[in-house]
């Protein structure tokens, strides 16, 4: 092995000397709490009293919760928001892509919904999807189609929330608009003198192009998405009939209702496994789809 | 001359500090916790103001918060062992503290204290553990209806507080409330949808005590068990589930009436589930609602009147240092005493606390504010508190009062689900949790 030159020790302290802020506040804020999270899970507590350990019961106990398992199926289902708004974000994209008056206006109306606080997005929302007078079933009502009571239907509140996810698609559309830009256009016009047609271009040097960034909303969205909470507290509260009790409104739930501690830290080092073997699985495969210029 | 004045300046600054040192030992301070918003820190601390003027040697620090921070913080201060001296409590965290040994007991201070008439105390269930009274009460409040007199003036029925007075259940009851409200609800622009119901029931507290009004219940006396599969739960739903798809005089849940501006507040809904403790604010001036309403117990099922009714108890953290002076603070703060003199000062406790006494019922600092109402008629509810207290003590109270039974009885009135089907899920899923095993 060959041996580290004093500039490389040197760079290295540098580096870390930069982000010790970050990993000082880790360490005091964030490890301890992970740690504890973790012991808090093996015992019974109601946050008053002291805690009883009970070894791994509360995830014996988790098996054969039901509405463990209904929490699980809603966000799983609602996983389906991240495809829609990974294609409707590269649609959107590559209008804004374009050489079009106004292009910057245009930008930032279709980036504004996504900085938009939750819980006001989620009361506007609740108009939107009104049986009687939301836009939506007006609309529908056009062309002769009776709405459904989207919210208030247990078949049609996920999908509702699910469409009302595409509002904040504004966040994964920039990262696309970067990524667009940053493709060198030798690339298209050799592919143009070779007689490559839209299409092709878009399959053959655009997507492959932008394959880290669609790799980074595919992260994300599944992240932010296993961690949905905000709407379906605001909108639904779980309801109706559990249809949109969504993980994490059930693991606040139990520990902030229902006052089980213990439960809701099992609840959470269970997602936190879902999203980590998520995370790895995606990586794992990554290497076979997205390109890298180095690479 | 120089040596007179710097003596008798030694001797002013010894004895100045001898005098604040006296008075420091003496000063006890003690905190008090509630929940509640920015107008009831004002009203605390105008008692704290009155409170110190009769105890100059304590101090009270007032924490008031949010509903949902006070839910999660109390918890967290008890558990720490930092909770403030005195807390008041709703009735599933005082369950909570106190299965958690986190509260004193003063039954022996209240037994001994010959200032306080006990008999006079509401709800006095909702303090006693085992016998043990625990604490006293800083509000009380009762689930009941109110209705807009005007429409009923309009559509020349016998208003529900007549009906209750000329025959009490005979009068006012299932059948008569149905009647009423089929006759207060308006189709106006003759879609087939109505802009007017004849009554609204959405309150959790309600449900619960229309079963029981129905001679029916969710838990046994054990709390071990679900019987909301007896003959009076399963009238009450059908109850429910009518007022909606058979006489449609109740807006179904899945319209969302409430943004459809459908409301009691803009007089387009006739009976409504209100609190006594609550829907008061809308008599205080600036915030009238622009038609007369009156209060009225919710109407009798087949076994009778039954009323939610439960109070806040202040208690003494087990962790208190200053018992004695958090006792002194928590009788006065619970007194009539305090609704008297807050209202001489131009402040008044009936906007926001129902009564901790029954004879405050009777005294200005009640009637007078709340004069547009009929008073007599919540004290009338407070009779049909039927048992207290009337929350079963079961540490899953609220998953299974405000969470399964409404979530059942939600489908069935939406339609998705049988009556049968709603109850027998939710027998289920109620026995499910109380066997620990969701």
């Amino acid at each position: 092995m060959a041996k580290k030159s004093k500039t490389y020790w040197k760079r290295a302290l540098e580096g870390y000397l930069f982000i010790s802020p970050w990993i000082v506040g880790f360490a005091i804020f964030t490890a301890g709490a992970i740690g504890a999270s973790f012991v808090i899970s093996l015992t019974n507590w109601s946050m008053i009293g002291n805690p009883r350990f009970i070894g791994v019961e509360n995830y014996k106990r988790i098996v054969n919760d039901k509405f463990f398992w209904q929490s699980l199926k809603v966000t799983s289902i609602y996983l389906l928001n991240v495809p829609l708004n990974l294609i409707i974000g590269l649609l959107l994209a590559i209008l804004l892509n374009q050489k079009i008056k106004g292009l910057s206006i245009y930008r930032s109306i279709y980036y504004l919904p996504s900085v938009t606080a939750g819980v006001a997005v989620s009361l506007l929302w609740l108009w939107i999807f009104n049986p009687r007078f939301g836009i939506i079933n007006l609309l529908l009502s056009y062309i002769g189609i009776k709405g459904p009571a989207w919210l208030s239907d247990e078949h049609w509140a996920l999908p509702a929330l699910i469409i009302m996810s595409t509002w904040g698609v504004g966040g994964s559309m920039l990262t696309y608009l970067g990524a667009l830009q940053g493709i060198p256009t030798q690339l298209y016009e050799a592919a143009i003198l070779d007689g490559a047609g839209i299409w092709d271009r878009f399959k053959y040097i655009t997507i492959p192009m932008i394959t880290p960034v669609i790799l980074l909303n595919l992260i994300m969205g599944i992240i932010n998405s296993f961690q949905t909470f905000t709407q379906a507290f605001v909108m639904t509260n779980g309801g109706p009939n559990y249809a949109t009790l969504f993980y994490v409104l059930y693991l606040y739930q139990q520990a902030f209702r229902w006052f089980n501690m213990g439960y809701a830290a099992a609840l959470a080092w269970i997602l936190f496994l879902i999203i980590l073997v998520c995370t790895i699985v995606i990586f794992k495969t990554s290497a076979r789809w997205v390109y890298y210029e180095r690479s | 001359m120089k040596r007179t004045v710097s003596l008798g300046l030694v001797i002013s600054l010894v004895f100045s500090l001898l005098i604040w040192g006296t008075n420091n030992a003496a000063s006890v301070k003690i905190t008090f916790s509630r929940h509640g918003t920015e107008t009831d820190l004002e009203t605390e601390n105008k008692l704290v103001k009155i409170f110190k003027s009769k105890h100059p040697d304590i101090d009270v620090e007032v924490l008031v918060l949010p509903w949902n921070d006070y839910n999660t913080k109390i918890p967290v201060m008890v558990a720490g062992g930092s909770a403030p001296d005195v807390i008041s409590a709703h009735p599933a965290l005082l369950f909570q503290i106190y299965a958690a040994k986190g509260l004193y007991s003063i039954n022996s201070m209240v037994k001994t204290d010959t200032t306080i008439n006990y008999d006079d105390i509401v709800f006095p269930g909702d303090a006693k553990f085992s016998g043990q009274i625990v604490g006293l009460p800083q509000k009380s409040c009762t689930h009941i209806l109110r209705y807009n007199e005007d429409l009923f003036k309009k559509a020349g029925l016998t208003t529900p507080s007549d009906l209750y007075y000329k025959g009490k259940e005979k009068a006012w009851n299932w059948d008569s409330l149905i009647e009423a409200a089929k006759k207060l609800t308006v189709d106006e622009n003759g879609d087939g949808q109505p802009e007017q119901y004849g009554v609204s029931l959405d309150d959790n507290c309600i449900k619960f005590s229309t079963i029981r009004s129905a001679g029916g219940d969710v838990l046994d006396k054990a709390l071990t068990k679900c019987v909301l599969n007896s003959p009076g739960g399963k009238k009450a739903f059908q109850f429910f589930v009518d007022l909606v798809r058979k006489y449609k005089v109740a807006p179904p849940p899945e319209l969302q009436v409430g943004q459809l501006g459908i409301q009691f507040k803009t007089g387009k809904i006739a009976i409504e589930a209100a609190t006594s403790c609550d829907s008061v604010r809308d008599l205080r001036k600036g915030y009238e609602l622009p038609f007369s309403w009156k209060f009225v117990v919710p109407p009798a099922g087949p076994a009778g009147f039954r009323v939610w009714g439960d109070t806040d108890q202040m208690i003494i953290s087990i962790t208190s240092k200053n018992k004695k002076a958090a006792y002194e603070w928590m009788k006065f703060r619970s007194s009539k005493e305090a609704w008297v003199e807050l209202y001489k000062e131009g402040m008044t406790l009936a906007f926001t606390d129902g009564p901790t006494r029954f004879s405050i019922f009777d005294i200005p600092a009640f009637k007078e504010p709340l004069k547009a109402v009929d008073v007599n008629m919540i004290k009338e509810a407070y009779k049909y508190v039927i048992p207290n207290p009337f929350l079963p003590r079961t540490p899953y109270a609220d998953r299974i009062f405000f969470t399964i039974v409404p979530t059942e009885l939600d489908n069935a009135m939406r339609g998705t689900k049988s009556v049968e089907q709603a109850i027998n899920d939710a027998v289920k899923l109620i026995n499910d949790v109380l066997a620990g095993k969701a």
